[in-house]
C-alpha cells in the first residue's frame, strides 16, 4: 500500500496490571528526584562515604593479619606500637565474634547514623516532588481521571522516597559490608559480620519506611513548596535542639523529632553499649581504654527503652496519614 | 465624526522585543472589536489606551489627548482587564465604593450608585455579603464589569469581558453593552470569540505581530479583500438539480457536493451582478431550498484571509 | 460500534451540606457527540465529576460504559479521557514525557506508551515543542497536549470540559476540528461541557441541559433546530424596511436585530415562500439561516420554565 495512514489509530494492545502502574508512578517520581539540583552529587558522595566504609573496614582485616602491610607500616611510625598491635592481634585471631562481628556493628551503627543524616538532609528538596507539586499543579485530578486509585497513587509515592532512600543509605550502606567484607582476608568474615548485617536491614528498612510515610505527610501539608520543605528541615533541626536538651529536664519532649526517635531504633537495634561491655570484658585493655570514654557518650550509647519511641512514631506516622488523607483527595 | 481614538505610528518596544510596529488607525466611536492571535499585541495597545504604558514612539490620542500621567482623561475611561484582579478578602460594595472615591464621585451618592451598578451587571444580592476571594469566575467577571462602569466612563475598554460566563449571562452582558453604546459611551471589545463579535461589533480592528491589518467597518473590510469570490453554502432538497440549473445559468466559478447532507457550496466570481438574479435562479431551478450560508461573510472567514 | 448506551443513570443524586446540586437526575445517553449545557453552578460540572468518580455520590445509580461507576473505578477510566479546564500538567515534564506517562498510568506498557504518545501527538498537531518542558508552553499548546493526554489510551468516550478556552480564534478552530472527528472519524463518543453554543452547535449531535441539579432538555440537536422551524434571519445589503413593510403585509412577525439582520417568522417548512416574497420586493439576500440561535433559544427557555418552576 504506497499511502500509509498516519491518522488516529485505535489501540488493541494488552492492558499490564496495576503493579505496573504503581511502578510507573514510582520510576517517575524516581527520576524526577534525581533531577533536583545537586541531588546526583549528594548520591554520589553517599556512595563514597559507602566505599570509604569499605576501605576502613579493610584496614581493620588487616590489623588482624600478622605481617600485614599495615602492620608494617604502623612499626615504621612507632616501634613501640608494633608489640601492642601484634599482642592484640593474636588475641583478636581467636575471638572473631568480637574482632569481626562487635566492631563492624559499631562501625556500621556510627556510619548507618551518620548517613541517615545526610538522606533525611537529601530528602528535604524531595519532599515538594512527592505531593506538593502536584497539589500546586492541579495534577491529582489528571491521577484521580487514569486508571489508578487514591491508593495507588500514594503507594507509587511512597516507593519514590523509599527508593530514593535505597539509593542514599541502603545501598551505599549494604555495598560497603559486601565490599569490606569481600576484601577480609578470611572468607569467614561473612559470617561472623552477620549480625552486623541483620541489624543494618532491621534499622534501615524499618527507618527509611518511616522516613517515607513521614516525608509524604510533610509532602501532603501545603501547596507550597518552600513550605514544606521548610518545614521538614524545622522540625528535623528543632528536634536535634531539643533533645539533648530535653533530656535534662523533660525527657518526653526529646520525643517530638524524629531524629531522636530514629537514632533511639538504631541504639536498640545495634546494641552499641552491650557490644561495648562485652569487649571491655573480654579484653582488659580494652576495658581500661573504654573506661575513659566520657560518661555522656557512655551514656548516650546507652541501649533504651522503645516504648516511648514507639509511641512517638505511631502518633507521629497518624498525623502523617490524616494529613494525607485529607490534602490528597481526587478532585 | 471624530475618531475616539487615534493613532499615529505608534510603536511599542520591549528591548528587542516588539510590541507594537508603526501603527496607525483611527476608532469610530460606537462598539470596535479588537481582534488578533495571542501575542499580536492587543495587551499591548490596551495599557497605552489606558495610560498603563508609554509609547516607544509616535502618538496615541483618546480624545484628543494622551492617556499617559492624566488623571483628567482616566476619569473618562473605564477598563475591564482579563485577569482575575479582584482583592479576595474584599465584599464587592467595599472595593467599589473605594474605587468611586478614588474617582472623585460626590461621597453622599456612592452607595446608592455601587448597589445599583451591581444590579446593572445581574450580580445576585444574596452574594452582595460574601468576600470576593469565594465568587466564582463569572461572578467576578460582573464585579470587574461593575467597577469599569462605575464612574459612566465615556471610553469603556474591555479584555475579554464574557470569560467565564454562561450563555444567559453573555447575553446580558451583550445587551448591557449595546444599551451603553446607545447611550453615546464608546465601547472596544478584545476577544477571541469572533461569534460574538460579529454580532455586536459594526467595526474590527485586527491585529497581528504587532501591527495592523484592517480596521473599519466588517463590510469595509470584506468589500477591500482582493480576489474576493463569494462563497455560498445552500442546503436543499435536491444539490445536483440546483447545481445543474446554476451551471446552466453560467454563473458558477465553482462547486461542490455533498448529497448526504443536502448541501451545495458554489463559488461565484462577480457578487455584483450574481445578486440581483439570485432569488430568480433558485426559485427557478424548482428546489426547496433550506437555508442559505456565506462561507466567505463571516468574521472568522474575514479573520483568517487577513492574518493569512 | 456497539448500540450499548455510554452513560446511564437512575435517580442520582449529589448533596453538598444542605444543597443538592444533582437531585434525580436519570439519564440513557447513547454513543455520539454530546453536548452538556447548563448555567454556571447547576450541576453540570458535578455531573461530569461525579460519572468521572471525582466527587463520591451521595444516592442513586450511575454507570459509565455499562460498568457501575462506584464499583469499577479503575476498569471504567481505562477507557474514559478527561480534559479538565483547569491546567493540570506536571511541570518539569517535557510534553512527550508526560503523554507518555499519562498513558502508563492507564496500562500501557512503556514501548507502547511512547508510541501511541508521539502518535496522539502529531494527531493533535504539536511539533518539536514536545520536547520542550511544559512549563514553558503557550495556551494553545497547552490545550492540545490535555487533549493528547485524554486520547493517548483510545477511550471510549472522553469528556471535555472547555477545550477552546484561551485559545485565539485559529486555535479554536484547529481544536474544535480535531474534537469533531474524534466521534466522526474514530468513533469515540465526545461529551463537550462548554458555554459557547456556536461550537457545541458545529460539533454534536445531542444535547444535554442541566439546570438547578435536574435534566431540563436530553434531545438531538437536529429536533430541537425542528421545534424552532418557520423563522429565519435574513442578512440583506439594505432597504430594512422594504423588507419588514412586505413582511406585515403577509402578516409575518419580523425584527430588526442590533447586528443589522432581520428576523422572520415565515412560519413554513421551507425558505421558498420567504424566497418568493424576496423575488417580489427585488432584493436578493447575502444569507436566510433557518432557526438561527435554536440552541440559545432552547436554553433561555429551559431556563425560564425552569426558575418558573421553582
Amino acid at each position: 500500500m504506497p499511502l500509509h495512514d498516519i491518522n488516529y489509530k485505535h489501540w488493541e494492545g494488552i492492558h499490564l496490571g496495576v503493579w505496573s502502574r504503581r511502578r510507573a508512578i514510582a520510576w517517575n517520581g524516581l527520576t524526577a528526584c534525581l533531577q533536583v539540583r545537586w541531588m546526583m552529587n549528594l548520591v554520589v558522595l553517599c556512595w563514597g562515604l559507602g566505599l570509604a566504609a569499605a576501605a576502613v573496614l579493610f584496614l581493620v582485616g588487616q590489623l588482624l593479619v600478622t605481617d600485614s602491610a599495615v602492620g608494617r607500616w604502623i612499626s615504621t611510625l612507632n616501634p613501640n606500637l608494633v608489640m601492642f598491635a601484634n599482642l592484640l592481634a593474636g588475641w583478636l585471631k581467636n575471638h572473631p565474634e568480637i574482632s569481626v562481628g562487635t566492631t563492624q556493628n559499631v562501625l556500621f551503627y556510627f556510619m548507618g547514623t551518620w548517613l541517615m543524616r545526610v538522606s533525611i538532609f537529601a530528602l528535604g528538596p524531595i519532599i515538594p516532588l512527592l505531593i506538593t507539586r502536584d497539589l500546586a499543579c492541579n495534577a491529582i485530578v489528571i491521577y484521580s481521571s487514569k486508571a489508578v486509585t487514591r491508593g495507588d497513587y500514594l503507594l507509587g509515592k511512597f516507593a519514590t522516597a523509599f527508593g530514593f532512600l535505597t539509593l542514599t543509605w541502603l545501598g551505599p550502606v549494604c555495598a560497603a559490608w559486601f565490599l569490606g567484607n569481600l576484601l577480609a582476608p578470611d572468607w569467614t568474615f561473612f559470617w561472623h559480620a552477620r549480625l552486623a548485617l541483620e541489624n543494618i536491614l532491621i534499622y534501615g528498612l524499618s527507618s527509611m519506611a518511616v522516613l517515607s510515610l513521614l516525608a509524604l505527610g510533610v509532602s501532603a501539608l501545603s501547596a507550597n513548596e518552600k513550605t514544606t520543605t521548610a518545614f521538614w528541615f524545622m522540625w528535623w533541626i528543632l528536634g536535634g535542639v531539643i533533645a539533648p536538651i530535653a533530656q535534662h529536664t523533660r525527657p518526653w519532649l526529646s520525643h517530638l523529632g524524629f531524629g531522636f526517635n530514629l537514632n533511639q531504633i538504631a541504639l536498640h537495634t545495634f546494641r552499641v553499649a552491650d557490644n561495648i561491655k562485652s569487649a571491655a570484658d573480654s579484653i582488659p585493655i580494652l576495658g581500661a581504654m573504654l573506661e575513659n570514654l566520657r560518661p555522656a557518650t557512655r551514656s548516650a550509647l546507652e541501649t533504651p527503652h522503645l516504648a516511648g519511641t514507639c509511641l512517638a512514631l505511631l502518633v507521629m506516622l497518624s498525623l502523617a496519614a490524616w494529613a494525607v488523607h485529607l490534602r490528597v483527595k481526587p478532585e | 465624526m471624530n475618531p475616539v481614538i487615534q493613532a499615529r505610528e505608534l510603536s511599542r518596544w520591549y528591548g528587542m522585543v516588539m510590541g507594537l510596529n508603526n501603527v496607525s488607525f483611527d476608532i469610530a466611536p460606537g462598539l470596535t472589536g479588537l481582534v488578533g492571535p495571542n501575542g499580536a499585541g492587543k495587551s499591548t495597545l490596551i495599557q497605552i489606551i489606558t495610560g498603563q504604558l508609554q509609547p516607544s514612539a509616535g502618538s496615541l490620542t483618546v480624545f484628543g489627548r494622551t492617556p499617559w500621567n492624566n488623571p483628567a482623561l482616566l476619569q473618562r475611561i473605564g477598563f475591564c482587564p482579563e485577569h482575575d484582579a479582584v482583592p479576595g478578602d474584599l465584599r464587592p460594595l467595599d472595593w467599589l465604593g473605594g474605587l468611586a472615591r478614588l474617582s472623585g464621585l460626590d461621597a453622599g451618592e456612592i452607595p446608592g450608585r455601587c448597589e445599583a451598578m451591581l444590579d446593572t451587571v445581574k450580580l445576585p444580592r444574596e452574594h452582595w455579603s460574601k468576600t470576593m476571594g469565594q465568587y466564582s469566575k463569572g461572578m467576578k467577571q460582573r464585579v470587574k464589569l461593575a467597577q469599569g462602569l462605575l464612574h459612566q466612563p465615556d471610553l469603556l475598554v474591555l479584555d475579554e469581558p464574557m470569560n467565564g460566563l454562561d450563555p444567559m449571562g453573555r447575553q446580558e452582558i451583550a445587551g448591557l453593552l449595546a444599551e451603553r453604546a446607545a447611550g453615546g459611551a464608546s465601547i472596544l471589545i478584545s476577544s477571541h470569540i469572533l461569534a460574538e463579535l460579529e454580532s455586536l461589533c459594526r467595526n474590527i480592528l485586527i491585529l497581528n505581530w504587532g501591527r495592523i491589518l484592517a480596521s473599519g467597518s466588517q463590510k469595509e473590510i470584506r468589500g477591500d479583500l482582493k480576489n474576493w469570490s463569494e462563497e455560498l453554502s445552500i442546503q436543499c432538497d435536491d444539490p445536483e438539480k440546483l447545481a445543474r440549473h446554476l451551471f446552466d445559468a453560467g454563473i458558477l466559478l465553482g462547486f461542490d457536493l455533498e448529497p448526504a447532507a443536502g448541501l451545495l457550496c458554489i463559488r461565484v466570481k462577480d457578487a455584483p451582478s450574481f445578486y440581483p438574479a439570485w432569488t430568480g435562479l433558485l426559485l427557478g431551478s424548482g428546489v426547496t431550498v433550506h437555508a442559505i450560508r456565506s462561507q466567505s461573510r463571516s468574521l472568522q472567514n474575514i479573520f483568517q484571509k487577513v492574518t493569512a | 460500534m456497539s448500540a450499548q448506551l455510554v452513560i446511564e443513570t437512575q435517580a442520582l443524586c449529589k448533596v453538598f451540606g444542605n444543597q443538592k446540586a444533582l437531585d434525580d437526575v436519570s439519564l440513557a445517553v447513547a454513543p455520539g457527540a454530546i453536548g452538556l449545557l447548563g448555567p454556571n453552578g447547576a450541576g453540570k460540572t458535578t455531573f461530569m465529576k461525579c460519572l468521572l468518580q471525582l466527587q463520591p455520590i451521595s444516592s442513586g445509580s450511575a454507570k459509565l460504559l455499562g460498568r457501575e461507576v462506584g464499583a469499577e473505578g479503575r476498569e471504567i477510566r481505562k477507557r474514559v479521557g478527561y480534559t479538565p479546564e483547569l491546567d493540570c500538567h506536571i511541570p518539569g515534564m517535557a510534553g512527550c514525557e508526560y503523554v507518555t506517562y499519562c498513558a502508563q498510568l492507564c496500562g500501557l506498557p512503556f514501548q507502547a506508551a511512547r508510541q501511541r504518545a508521539h502518535e496522539m501527538l502529531d494527531f493533535v498537531g504539536m511539533g518539536q515543542e514536545r520536547y520542550r518542558k511544559i512549563d514553558t508552553y503557550s495556551t494553545g499548546m497547552k490545550q492540545r497536549l490535555k487533549l493528547a493526554q485524554a486520547i493517548v489510551h483510545d477511550p471510549e468516550i472522553v469528556f471535555l470540559d472547555e477545550p477552546a478556552n484561551g485559545l485565539d480564534p485559529k486555535g479554536q478552530r484547529q481544536i474544535l476540528e480535531l474534537v469533531q472527528s474524534l466521534w466522526r472519524a474514530y468513533g469515540i463518543t465526545v461529551v463537550l461541557s462548554s458555554h459557547m453554543l456556536h461550537d457545541v452547535e458545529q460539533i454534536c449531535e445531542q444535547i444535554i441541559i442541566i439546570a438547578r441539579g435536574r435534566v431540563l432538555v436530553h434531545d438531538s440537536l437536529a429536533n430541537l433546530k425542528a421545534r424552532r422551524r418557520g423563522s429565519a434571519e435574513v442578512v440583506v445589503p439594505g432597504r430594512h424596511e422594504e423588507l419588514e413593510a412586505a413582511c406585515a403585509r403577509r402578516q409575518w412577525p419580523c425584527e430588526l436585530l442590533p447586528n443589522g439582520h432581520v428576523k422572520v417568522e415565515h412560519r413554513s417548512e421551507s425558505l421558498n415562500p420567504l424566497l418568493n416574497l424576496l423575488h417580489e420586493i427585488q432584493l436578493a439576500p447575502l444569507e436566510i439561516i433557518p432557526s438561527p440561535n435554536a440552541l440559545e433559544e432552547t436554553f433561555v427557555q429551559a431556563l425560564e420554565i425552569s426558575h418558573a418552576a421553582a
